[in-house]
C-alpha cells in the first residue's frame, strides 16, 4: 500500500517484535495457520498503524491514542471473586464460550459439540483444519490495519458452526475479558462464524475489561461466512474500561438469498473503533446492519460501515444512532457501494446523532458510490438537540428535567433498538442505555 | 435495442456545438512555467512591484506544494511546462465605441449568443466579455459609475484602484490554499474585479462571458467581487471552449466577500469543451471559488450548472464568519460519455445563527463519473447554526457512475444539519405516465430532467435560466423541447 501513511514505527516494531517471540512458541501447530500468520504479519508491517492521514482515519488519531508499546499479556486467568455472571447478557438457552485476552478458558465455558452445531475453541474441534477454508477468506488484511495485525497473532480462534437446514436452539455468547493487571498489554480475539444451507443461528459477542486493569489494547476480528439461504444474527456488545482502546473488523460474507442481521452497541471504553463489512455476493441477500453509540467524557466512538453490493436485487438497511455527552467525540462513516453489475439493488442508510453537551463533537460522512443505474439508493444524515418543545411538554406535566431528557433520548436511540429481533436483549439493551444516560454529562 | 435506449443512447452521444476556432492573432508567451514568465505577465500588465512580489511568491510556493490526488477523477499527469500560460488577442488599441471591435471577436460572440450589440440595445445585461485572458471590452461601464460601482477587468483594477485589490486580494483565498489557487495566484493574466459601495443595490446583471481560444493555452483568470455594506449585486459567468483534441487546463479562483448586510448571488452556467466521445480532449477545470461573508446579515449564494469540461474539480465554498449570515449552493452537474465531474460545496460556519442550504442535483450519462463531495462544518462557536443538504443523482445509462461523499462535522450541540441523498434513473412508470398521455419517450425524458432540475433553474437569473435550459437540452441532444 504505497498511499498508506506508516504510523508511529516504534510501536509497529514492538508489536513485530512481540509476533516474532509469538511465531517461535506457536509456529509448530499446523503449517497453513503459520502461513495465514506470516501473510498477517507482513501485511501488518507494510500498512503499519493508520494516520490521521489516512481517510479511513481521518477523524480517528489511533497513533497518538496508542501510544508507545504494547506486550502480549502472561496472565490468562479470572482473578478471583469474580462472577462471571456479572458479564452475561443472556441467562437462559445459551451456549457461554469465556475468552480472557482472546485466550479461551475452558473451565469457564460451555462447550457444544453436536450433530447440528458446533460452538467450541479451534482446538477443541478435531477437525479444524476444514475451516483452513474459512478462516482468513473474508478479512481483508491488505486494506484493514488491525485486521492484519491480528491475524498475524492467529491462536485458537473460536469457531462456531451450523450445519446445513440446522436451526441452532441455543443463542451462542462469546464473552471477551480483556487486560491485565501489568501495563499496556495487548490481545487479539478471533470468531469464525460459518452457516451451511438453511442454517439459522444467533450469536452475541461481548467485550469487557477485567477489573482493575490497566492500559490495554484489544483488535479483535469476526468473519461470518452464510450460505445459501442461512440466516445469522450477530450482536456486538462493548462495555470496555476508559483505559482500553479496542478496534473491531467485523465480516460478512452473504451468499444467494441469505440473511444478516447485525446490530453494533457501544458503550463503554477509551477508544473504540468498529469496521463492519458487508459483501452482497449473490442474488436475492438481504442485510440490516444497526447500531448504537453512547459516548461520554472523553470517550472516543468510530463506526465504519461498508456494505458492498456485488449482485443484483440484493437489499440493504441501516440505521445508526448516536448520543453524545461530556466531551466525547463519536465518527460515523457509511458507506454504500454499488457494483456495475447490482442492478435492482435497494440499500438505505440513515444516521442520527444528537449532541447533549457544548464539548461534544460528531463528524459523520455518509457515502454512496453507485455504479449501477437501475438502483434505488438513499442516505441521511442529522446531527441536532433535544426538541425544546418536547422538553417543555414533558416537564409542563411534571416531569423532572433530567428525567425528561432521558425520555427524549431513549425514544431516540428506541428507533435502533427495535430493529433487535431478539426481544430478551432488546429490554438488557434499553437497561444498559438508560444506566449510561443517567451519568452522561449535558 | 428498445425504444428507450436508442433515446438514451442518441441523448449521451451528442456532439459539441460551439467547437469553433476565431482566427484572432494571439500575442503569446513562451510555452512553460518559470519566475520569467511570471516577470513577464506582470510585465505585460505593467503590474505595480508589489503584485510582482505577491506573484513571485505565490509561484515558489506552488513549487513546493504536491499535485492533490483525493478527488474522484483520473487524468494523466499534467505537464506544467507545456502549458502557454499568457495569450492575448493582438490588436490591443484602445476601442471607443463597439464598431471598433474586431469583427472575428464579434462574430464570436455572436456565435455564443452574447451579442454585445444587442445586449446593449436591451440595456439589460452588463458583459465583461474575456477572450483567452485579457478583456476585450466592458460595456456598460459607465452606466455603472454613476452608482459608484466598479465593474473592469482585473488589469485595469490594478491600475485605477490598486488600494482595494491590495486590500482583497488573496483575502478569501490566499496564494497558498491549494495547487491550483497557488499556481493561479502566480500566473493570473487577467479577470474581472467588482466592488459595489455601501448601500448600492446593482441595478443590472453583471455578467463575464470566458472563451479559451488558443490551442494549449491555459485560462487563469481571477475575479474579485466586494459588496460592501447593505449591497446587492447578481453576477454572472459563463465559458465555452472551442473543439480541441488536446487537454486545456483552467485553474480560476474566484473570490467574494460580503460585508455587513451586503449579498452577493453569483451565477455560472459552464460549458467548456467536454472532449468527444472517447474522452480525448476537453476542458480540465480545477477551480477555486470562495466567498466569505464577513458582516452580520450578509449572503452570499452559488448557483452553477455544469455541463462541460472533461473534468470538473471545484468546491465553491461560503466562510459563514458573520453572525446570522446566509450561504447558499444550487448545482446541477451533467457528465456524459467520458466526462468526469467531482463537485459540491463547502459551508463552514463560524458565526451564530449562520444558515446554509445545499441543493446538488447530478446527472450522469454515458460512462461518465459524476460525484459530490461536500463539507458542512459548524464551528465550535457557531451557536444556533443550521444546515439543510440535499444531493440527488440520476443515473442515465448503465456504465455511468454517480457517488456521493459529504462531510459532516458538528461540533456544536445547538446545530441542526441535516443531509439527504437519493440515486435512481429515470423511472419507467414516469416515462409510461408520459407516454399514455401523448408524449414520445424523447420527450418525456426531457420534461423529467428539466423537472428534475428546476430547484436550481428556478435560482438563476432569467436570461440564464434560458440558456441553462437550452444547454441541458444540447447535453441531452434533442431530448428537450
Amino acid at each position: 500500500m504505497k498511499n498508506k501513511v506508516i504510523g508511529n514505527t516504534d510501536i509497529v516494531s514492538g508489536i513485530l517484535d512481540e509476533q516474532n517471540e509469538f511465531t517461535s512458541v506457536y509456529s509448530k501447530g499446523q503449517a497453513w495457520l503459520n502461513e495465514l500468520r506470516i501473510a498477517g504479519k507482513n501485511a501488518f508491517s507494510e500498512q503499519g498503524v493508520p494516520k490521521f492521514k489516512d481517510e479511513e482515519w481521518k477523524y480517528t488519531h489511533i497513533a497518538k491514542a496508542l501510544g508507545e508499546h504494547y506486550h502480549l499479556p502472561h496472565t490468562y486467568s479470572l482473578p478471583a471473586n469474580q462472577d462471571l455472571s456479572n458479564y452475561k447478557l443472556l441467562d437462559a438457552n445459551t451456549v457461554t464460550l469465556v475468552y480472557i485476552n482472546g485466550i479461551p478458558v475452558p473451565e469457564l465455558s460451555d462447550k457444544l459439540i453436536s450433530e447440528g452445531v458446533t460452538a467450541a475453541p479451534a482446538s477443541d474441534v478435531e477437525n479444524s483444519s476444514e475451516f483452513k477454508t474459512f478462516l482468513g477468506s473474508v478479512a481483508d488484511i491488505s486494506n484493514h490495519n488491525f485486521s492484519a495485525c491480528n491475524t498475524a497473532f492467529l491462536n485458537n480462534p473460536c469457531i462456531i458452526n451450523v450445519k446445513a437446514g440446522v436451526q441452532s436452539p441455543k443463542t451462542i455468547q462469546i464473552i471477551h475479558l480483556l487486560g491485565t493487571d501489568d501495563n499496556d498489554s495487548m490481545c487479539f480475539p478471533r470468531t469464525l462464524i460459518h452457516t451451511e444451507k438453511g442454517a439459522y443461528v444467533e450469536v452475541v459477542e461481548s467485550y469487557y475489561s477485567l477489573p482493575n486493569s490497566n492500559q490495554n489494547f484489544c483488535a479483535a476480528v469476526t468473519e461470518i461466512i452464510e450460505e445459501e439461504n442461512s440466516h445469522v444474527d450477530y450482536y456486538k456488545y462493548e462495555d470496555v474500561s476508559d483505559s482500553t482502546i479496542l478496534t473491531t473488523n467485523t465480516y460478512f460474507k452473504l451468499q444467494r438469498d441469505s440473511r444478516s442481521e447485525s446490530f453494533t452497541f457501544s458503550l463503554n471504553g477509551k477508544l473504540i473503533r468498529n469496521d463492519l463489512d458487508i459483501k452482497l455476493t449473490a442474488e436475492n441477500g438481504h442485510a440490516e446492519l444497526h447500531g448504537i453509540y453512547l459516548p461520554n467524557g472523553q470517550q472516543h466512538f468510530d463506526n465504519h460501515t461498508l456494505v458492498d453490493h456485488i449482485s443484483p436485487h440484493c437489499y440493504s438497511n441501516e440505521l445508526y444512532k448516536g448520543v453524545m455527552g461530556g466531551s466525547a467525540h463519536a465518527v460515523f462513516n457509511g458507506k454504500v457501494y454499488v457494483r456495475r453489475d447490482a442492478q435492482k439493488t435497494n440499500a438505505y442508510q440513515s444516521n442520527n446523532n444528537i449532541l447533549l453537551s457544548d464539548e461534544a463533537q460528531i463528524d459523520t460522512k455518509p457515502q454512496l458510490e453507485i455504479y449501477a443505474d437501475d438502483v434505488k439508493c438513499s442516505h441521511g444524515a442529522t446531527t441536532g438537540q433535544l426538541d425544546d418543545d418536547a422538553l417543555f411538554y414533558l416537564r409542563a406535566r411534571g416531569i423532572g428535567e433530567n428525567e425528561a431528557r432521558n425520555l427524549l433520548v431513549t425514544a431516540f436511540s428506541g428507533e435502533a433498538l427495535n430493529e433487535i429481533p431478539n426481544e430478551t436483549l432488546r429490554d438488557v439493551f434499553a437497561d444498559k442505555i438508560h444506566r449510561k444516560l443517567s451519568v452522561m454529562s449535558h | 435495442m428498445t425504444e428507450q435506449d436508442k433515446i438514451l443512447e442518441k441523448v449521451t452521444s451528442g456532439e459539441y456545438k460551439w467547437g469553433f476556432v476565431s482566427n484572432i492573432e494571439s500575442d503569446n508567451a513562451p510555452k512553460g512555467l518559470n519566475e520569467d514568465i511570471v516577470r513577464f505577465i506582470s510585465a505585460k500588465k505593467n503590474e505595480p512591484e508589489w503584485l510582482l512580489e505577491w506573484r513571485l511568491k505565490a509561484f515558489r510556493n506552488w513549487l513546493k506544494m504536491t499535485e492533490p490526488k483525493w478527488p474522484n477523477v483520473h487524468y494523466p499527469e499534467i505537464d506544467f511546462q507545456d502549458i502557454i500560460y499568457y495569450s492575448a488577442p493582438k490588436p490591443k488599441k484602445q476601442l471607443n465605441s463597439l464598431d471598433e471591435l474586431d469583427p472575428e471577436i464579434k462574430a464570436t460572440f455572436d456565435k455564443l449568443g452574447i451579442s454585445l450589440l444587442e445586449q446593449k440595445r436591451l440595456a439589460n445585461v452588463a458583459v465583461d466579455a474575456v477572450i483567452d485572458s485579457v478583456s476585450v471590452k466592458t460595456t456598460f461601464r459607465e452606466t455603472l459609475s454613476e452608482l459608484g460601482i466598479i465593474f473592469c477587468s482585473f488589469s485595469d483594477a490594478v491600475q485605477e484602484h490598486p488600494e482595494l485589490i491590495k486590500k482583497y486580494l488573496g483575502s478569501v483565498v490566499p496564494p497558498s490554499d491549494n495547487y491550483y489557487a497557488a499556481l493561479n495566484s502566480a500566473v493570473f493574466s487577467d479577470g474581472s474585479f467588482c466592488y459595489i459601495p455601501k448601500g448600492v443595490r446593482c441595478p443590472m446583471e453583471l455578467s463575464t462571458y470566458f472563451r479559451i481560444n488558443s490551442a494549449g493555452t491555459g485560462q487563469f483568470e481571477r475575479t474579485l467581487i466586494v459588496a460592501d455594506e447593505g449591497a446587492f449585486v447578481s453576477y454572472l459567468e459563463g465559458c465555452t471552449a472551442p473543439m480541441r483534441d488536446e487537454n486545456q487546463l483552467h485553474a480560476a479562483v474566484v473570490e467574494i466577500v460580503s460585508h455587513e448586510e451586503a449579498e452577493v448571488k453569483y451565477s455560472t452556467v459552464q460549458n467548456w469543451y467536454p472532449g468527444d466521445k472517447n474522452g480525448k480532449g476537453g476542458i480540465y477545470n480545477f477551480v477555486t471559488k470562495r466567498g466569505i461573508c464577513l458582516g452580520n446579515r450578509s449572503k452570499i449564494s452559488w448557483t452553477q450548472v455544469e455541463t462541460g469540461s472533461a473534468i470538473t474539480w471545484k468546491y465553491p465554498s461560503v466562510i459563514l464568519k458573520g453572525d446570522n449570515s446566509v450561504g447558499e449552493f444550487y448545482s446541477v452537474a451533467v457528465t456524459n460519455n467520458m466526462q468526469q465531474a467531482d463537485t459540491g460545496t463547502k459551508m463552514i460556519h463560524l458565526g451564530k445563527n449562520t444558515r446554509s442550504t445545499i441543493i446538488s442535483k447530478g446527472i450522469s450519462g454515458g460512462k461518465s463519473d459524476n460525484s459530490y463531495r461536500g463539507l458542512v462544518k459548524i464551528h465550535k462557536n457557531a451557536h444556533h447554526a443550521r444546515n439543510f443538504s440535499q444531493c440527488d443523482s440520476l443515473l442515465l445509462g448503465d456504465k455511468c457512475g454517480a457517488h456521493t461523499f459529504p462531510y459532516l462535522e458538528v461540533h456544536n450541540k445547538s446545530a441542526r444539519v441535516e443531509h439527504e441523498a437519493t440515486t435512481s434513473k429515470v423511472g419507467e412508470d414516469q416515462i409510461f405516465y408520459c407516454n399514455q398521455r401523448g408524449i414520445d419517450t424523447e420527450n418525456a425524458i426531457g420534461l423529467i430532467v428539466n423537472g428534475y432540475c428546476k430547484e436550481v433553474f428556478n435560482q438563476l437569473p432569467m436570461e440564464f435560466a434560458v440558456e441553462a435550459q437550452k444547454l441541458l437540452a444540447i447535453s441531452l441532444e434533442g431530448s428537450v423541447g
